[in-house]
């Protein structure tokens, strides 16, 4: 009975080709076709015909320069092939480079070798920047991409040509004779390696655009913007169709000529298999750090102003569309590899042939310009009929993601099926096909479908940006625009996003799905539900932006500018209630002093601002000004009018050092108690003369540690200090002496929890301001148990909403509120506090 | 029958991954429809401004961004795909020119009421569309970025014209032209010697410009000025948010108004670049088109572009610092028909002083 259900299983295969490519490329395909017929004569000097061709010197310059690295890694994935073990972890490894996109990677390398680099200086000062650029691009391009010249030439070594060689070896062949035994067995993974990395990189435009080079695919863009109708372009596209087709044949003729070559692992890998040490363990792990993580580790080496939760609270949204996005990319590939897979290997002739004919198509389509498949696809897709169904519901862009992905996803089966269908061509001819029999190859062909698929959809920018459904959001467009618009925090949190999922989606491959899927794949689904956030949009936060009172603002002092009255993100404020006047130093290194009716009195400039600006200030009793000139590591003092009176510290780690000194308390004998961060993350005590007596702190998340602390405060009548360690997200107190007391609050954005606390202020009544950049808010706390006594702002540019509130300051009936990047400060009166209990005193 | 698993497994994964994948959306089935918005102002800048807007109505947004960076998107490129069956409410444009090319094409539709009345009668507005289709607020400035070192002796280029002197050889780096405001501009100038009467000086100027090997560069406006910064070139033509937001990040750049030609003739001065916004013809939801729309020419989103990292010259206060000399008087409309000769024109120059 079974020998007549067989046939069903190469059927339902190309039954499920077959619609796959009809929905990707036949009817889109119609679509376009006819656009074109319809299309005016566009003028071909339009479009820039050198481009095509510098595309394919570019990418093939890639794909040879990948070569060196390539082999290495090669060597390293077939030795632990080889040994048996471990070969879904080296798998999950040789993903990491391709889960960071290729424009993210020169990104990062670029910010190390650029223009503010020594290299880039120089590279400046020779005239040689273009070429510098280039190098970098280059360097970049190599590091994305070498795993896929790695893979097929470490599975020939597996299966055929190491045996070969070690069998010449035994043989007494000679040196050379070994190397051109290696050559005609490898050669054909190595031009398949070589290929791939050449359409893949032809693809990966934005690399491209960052870093100046003018490819086709910019030009294609650049028209499209011009409004050349979507007919036109793809008639000026056409050349590059082509070339694409082209390519897909070679590349078709690759695969096929390497399937030949890979056949079962000879005997003799039982002799071999002890190849996998820890030093080719080491030697890959090292080369997918150095290749992928560290541009970022160089780029953001020396940034500390990190802000997990605002970017989480931003983006997390997008991050889960990204991930679920890409999961279901990957199933489509997943399905499509199977189902090929599945009528190539186990078809008849006339199966076969057609496998064949759709693997090809698919690949070629796969290596068009972005820009050609997104006009076909919304030509085909955004009708009447199926526009509601497809287009909007962003049917469109999974379909646009599964033809730029389902090239590669038929190149792995119809390897694997050629391969498949000739080690098992004389078993077919006494026992018909068996799902059985292919299962192994069948599930490697789904799974290496779906895990490529996955990684490159979370990069991919082009086609997500076209077709995206209003209101839908992916991480890879905002780490686009932060690149852009050099928002290194969010660039860092994207890129490390990125990576993780990419981690995940591999280990999921590696050893997750099989396993998951086959005993629950509701769990899997429910898992996903629950994780997803933003669907809700509630938000778990118990106090929201709109339930939050505005801060009490009478009087809105400044405006964005340079001018007097005018800040550039202020980020210090000090007031000196004995003589009704504020001082407020922002980032032109300016200190403008206020009356405390807004009104502008004077201002003067630092001495040095091109390192660094000031994030603080401070006045003592007697009125001076003390302004902690936090990159130059020293502390500047001035009477009320500017002139320097004083200066102390330089940098150090020493006593009477500083690395970035960011506030000043002052104890009512003189002691002034200096906060600082970068290395020393310490409170300093020095006497009226600036001499240091003795520091305390570190370092660190342990009570008595700080990570940053932004602002200190002192109450002489309690002998408390208070300090806004800022990111460990807390209050903390010590005595004068320096012991630690308490730590009041903690992560979070509740009332009673802080987030990201900048600005602190003690009030009379004891109880303590503190104003949160997390959450743009300013909470009153209870200064011996943290509890919350009132929260106002919320974040917006209203009056009342704050946007990165890095300082606070209050005489106990004003209170001042310095909002950083509204570039104001907002003055009112002292809200009173929620509760009517007042808080202990500690003493 | 394993097989019937396998495949109930994949189909269960898939579907439900479906629902998951566009699952949000269905949340959105409120009883407002919600407004599609496709923007392409800044993210960081528009996204609190419609979050605002859905504050205080209860209206749901649904934005698409552009990704300014390399001109992917191309939103109105979307658009007019899309012409068949439009799924965008309103455009939200940070310039105007294509949203002038729109409107040409019979893509936009008149706005009315109030708010638009009063912009059409003049009042506070001074840039829209003859038929309402579109307004204009919150400017930007065309405007020569540049760095040069301490000691600079060499007057600094008080016109666009100017920059076809020789002594700017190998010094200048501009946007690709056919893209965003560079494109416009082009078109501007063309468009305000044509009315002069002496159309030819266009021609000159590009001819000079491109005798000067510009570097055009495919990282857009922003690339100009960091390309600027890093000292790779002198000087740059961008925009003012462009040098705004460099100088936030802490870039030491300055910037300048120049004039479009050397005359001194009142009205000659600095291209003023609106933000626009426009109801799209045919568009699902024409009321909520009309609130957000309404929101946007306000006062309030005026001020709060004006606070914005991207500076926008605000047009019912004071400007003060952000106060341009002496804005050029040009026809939008005109410049925006001139846009696509301009930039053949130049790219031919191109063409040739490279050959």
């Amino acid at each position: 009975m079974k020998r007549h259900v067989r046939p069903i299983l190469p059927v339902t295969g190309a039954l499920l080709v077959g619609l796959l490519c009809l929905l990707t490329i036949l009817w889109p395909g119609f679509f376009a076709l006819v656009s074109m017929i319809d299309a005016p004569q566009i003028a071909p000097d339009l479009l820039d015909a050198s481009a095509l061709g510098r595309t394919l010197l570019w990418s093939l310059s890639v794909a040879v320069a990948t070569i060196p690295i390539g082999l290495v890694a090669a060597h390293c994935l077939g030795r632990l092939l080889k040994s048996g073990r471990s070969v879904r972890l080296a798998a999950a490894v040789c993903f990491v480079p391709l889960c960071v996109p290729g424009y993210a990677v020169f990104w990062c390398w670029w910010q190390s070798f650029g223009p503010g680099s020594a290299i880039g200086g120089m590279a400046l000062e020779n005239g040689s920047a273009v070429l510098l650029r280039q190098g970098v691009l280059l360097l970049a391009l190599v590091c994305w991409s070498w795993p896929l010249l790695a893979w097929p030439l470490a599975l020939t070594r597996y299966h055929r040509s190491e045996a070969f060689i070690t069998l010449a070896a035994l043989d007494g062949a000679t040196r050379w004779q070994r190397f051109a035994l290696r050559w005609r067995a490898e050669r054909s993974a190595l031009l398949l390696g070589v290929g791939l990395i050449v359409f893949v990189t032809a693809g990966a435009t934005i690399s491209f655009d960052l870093a100046q080079v003018v490819t086709i695919g910019f030009e294609l863009r650049a028209l499209d913007a011009t409004g050349v109708p979507p007919g036109a372009l793809l008639r000026l596209a056409l050349p590059s169709m082509l070339i694409a087709m082209l390519g897909a044949l070679l590349l078709f003729s690759m695969v096929r000529w390497s399937s030949r070559r890979w056949q079962a692992p000879l005997a003799l890998r039982a002799v071999e298999s002890a190849g996998a040490t820890s030093r080719v363990w080491i030697c890959l792990l090292l080369l997918a750090a150095v290749t992928s993580l560290l541009p970022i580790m160089l780029a953001f080496g020396g940034f500390r102003s990190l802000d997990p939760a605002l970017f989480w609270s931003l983006h997390a949204e997008a991050t889960a569309r990204t991930v679920l996005a890409a999961l279901l990319d990957g199933l489509l590939a997943a399905l499509l590899g199977g189902a090929l897979f599945v009528q190539v290997a186990q078809g008849g002739t006339l199966l076969r042939s057609l496998g064949v004919v759709l693997g090809l198509l698919w690949i070629g389509v796969s290596l068009l310009p972005s820009i050609a498949i997104c006009a076909a696809l919304t030509a085909a897709f955004n009708g009447d009929l199926l526009g509601p169904l497809v287009y909007d519901s962003g049917g469109a862009l999974l379909i646009g993601h599964l033809a730029r992905t389902g090239g590669i996803a038929a190149a792995i089966a119809l390897f694997l099926a050629w391969s498949e269908s000739r080690s098992s061509s004389a078993a077919r001819l006494l026992d018909p096909p068996r799902l059985r029999a292919v299962a192994p190859r069948l599930r490697g062909t789904m799974l290496l479908a779906f895990a490529v698929a996955a990684v490159f959809s979370l990069g991919e920018l082009v086609i997500t940006a076209r077709l995206v459904p209003p209101g839908d959001q992916r991480i890879a467009t905002t780490l686009l625009n932060a690149m852009h618009y050099q928002r290194p925090d969010t660039v860092l949190f994207a890129l490390a996003g990125l990576v993780i999922c990419g981690w995940g989606l591999a280990a999921l491959v590696a050893f997750g799905v099989p396993r998951i899927a086959r005993s629950s794949p509701i769990a899997l689904l429910l898992i996903m539900f629950i994780a997803t956030p933003g669907c809700d949009d509630g938000g778990s936060s118990s106090v929201t932006e709109s339930t939050i009172p505005g801060v009490p603002a009478e009087v809105m002092v400044g405006a964005p500018g340079r001018g007097p009255g005018l800040f550039e993100f202020p980020r210090g404020i000090a007031l000196d209630a004995e003589r009704d006047r504020f001082y407020v130093v922002d980032k032109t290194s300016r200190v403008q002093r206020f009356g405390i009716d807004g009104t502008f009195q004077t201002s003067w400039r630092l001495p040095e601002w091109t390192v660094g600006k000031p994030v603080g200030i401070s006045v003592a009793p007697d009125g001076r000004v003390y302004v902690p000139d936090t990159h130059y590591h020293r502390i500047l003092v001035y009477d009320p009018e500017g002139n320097e009176l004083q200066r102390f510290g330089e940098f150090g780690t020493e006593l009477g050092q500083f690395v970035y000194p960011t506030d000043i308390a002052f104890a009512p004998d003189g002691t002034l108690y200096i906060a600082e961060y970068g290395t020393n993350d310490r409170i300093q005590v020095f006497d009226p003369d600036g001499t240091c007596l003795r520091s305390f702190g570190r370092f660190g998340r342990e009570d008595g540690e700080f990570a940053r602390p932004q602002s200190i405060a002192l109450s002489a009548e309690r002998n408390e200090l208070y300090i806004a360690d800022t990111c460990n997200h807390r209050i903390a107190v010590h005595d004068l002496d320096g012991t630690w007391l308490r730590s009041l609050a903690g992560a979070g954005t509740d009332p009673g929890r802080l987030s990201y606390p900048h600005g602190l202020e003690l009030l009379p009544d004891g109880t303590l301001l503190v104003s949160e950049t997390g959450t743009d808010r300013v909470q009153r706390i209870d200064a011996l148990t943290g509890k919350s006594l009132g929260v106002w702002g919320g974040a917006g540019f209203e009056r009342g909403r704050l946007r990165t509130p890095w300082g606070v300051t209050s005489d106990g009936e004003r209170l001042l509120v310095l909002d950083s990047a509204n570039a104001r400060v907002q003055i009112g009166p002292l809200p009173e506090a929620l509760t009517s209990e007042k808080p202990t005193d500690a003493q | 029958m394993r097989l019937i698993q396998t495949g109930m497994r994949v189909s269960a994964l898939a579907s439900a991954l479906l629902v998951t994948g566009t699952g949000c959306d269905g949340d959105s089935s409120s009883t407002e429809q919600p407004i599609v918005v496709y923007v392409s102002a800044d993210e960081g800048i528009a996204r609190p401004v419609l979050a605002e807007f859905t504050n205080r109505t209860g209206l749901e947004v649904l934005p698409v961004f552009d990704t300014e960076a390399t001109k992917t998107t191309g939103l109105a490129s979307r658009l007019r795909s899309e012409r068949e069956r439009p799924r965008a409410d309103l455009f939200w444009s940070s310039e105007c020119f294509r949203t002038i090319q729109l409107d040409d094409e019979g893509l936009l539709a008149p706005l009315s009421g109030e708010v638009f009345d009063d912009w059409m009668s003049g009042r506070p507005g001074r840039w829209k569309a003859d038929d309402g289709a579109w307004f204009g607020f919150a400017p930007r400035a065309r405007v020569i970025v540049h760095r040069l070192p301490a000691g600079f002796d060499d007057p600094l280029p008080a016109s666009w014209e100017s920059l076809a002197d020789s002594r700017w050889a190998g010094r200048i780096a501009m946007a690709d032209p056919r893209f965003g405001t560079t494109s416009g501009h082009l078109g501007a100038m063309h468009a305000h010697w044509e009315g002069l009467g002496t159309p030819e000086r266009f021609n000159e100027w590009v001819q000079g410009l491109v005798e000067n090997r510009p570097a055009v560069l495919t990282t857009g406006n922003a690339g100009v000025v960091d390309a600027v910064a890093s000292g790779a070139y002198d000087i740059g033509m961008t925009d003012t948010d462009d040098v705004w937001a460099a100088r936030a990040r802490g870039l030491d750049v300055e910037l300048l108004y120049p004039r479009t030609d050397l005359d001194q003739r009142v009205g000659g001065g600095t291209l003023l670049v609106p933000n626009t916004v426009a109801r799209i013809k045919g568009g699902p939801n024409p009321e909520g088109a009309h609130a957000l729309a309404r929101w946007l020419l306000s006062e309030e989103v005026e001020r709060i572009l004006t606070a914005s990292s991207s500076r926008n010259i605000p047009l019912r206060t004071d400007p003060g610092s952000l106060a341009v000399p002496d804005p050029l008087d040009v026809d939008l409309a005109r410049s925006s028909a001139l846009m696509g000769e301009s930039i053949r024109l130049f790219r031919s120059r191109l063409k040739e002083q490279a050959e």
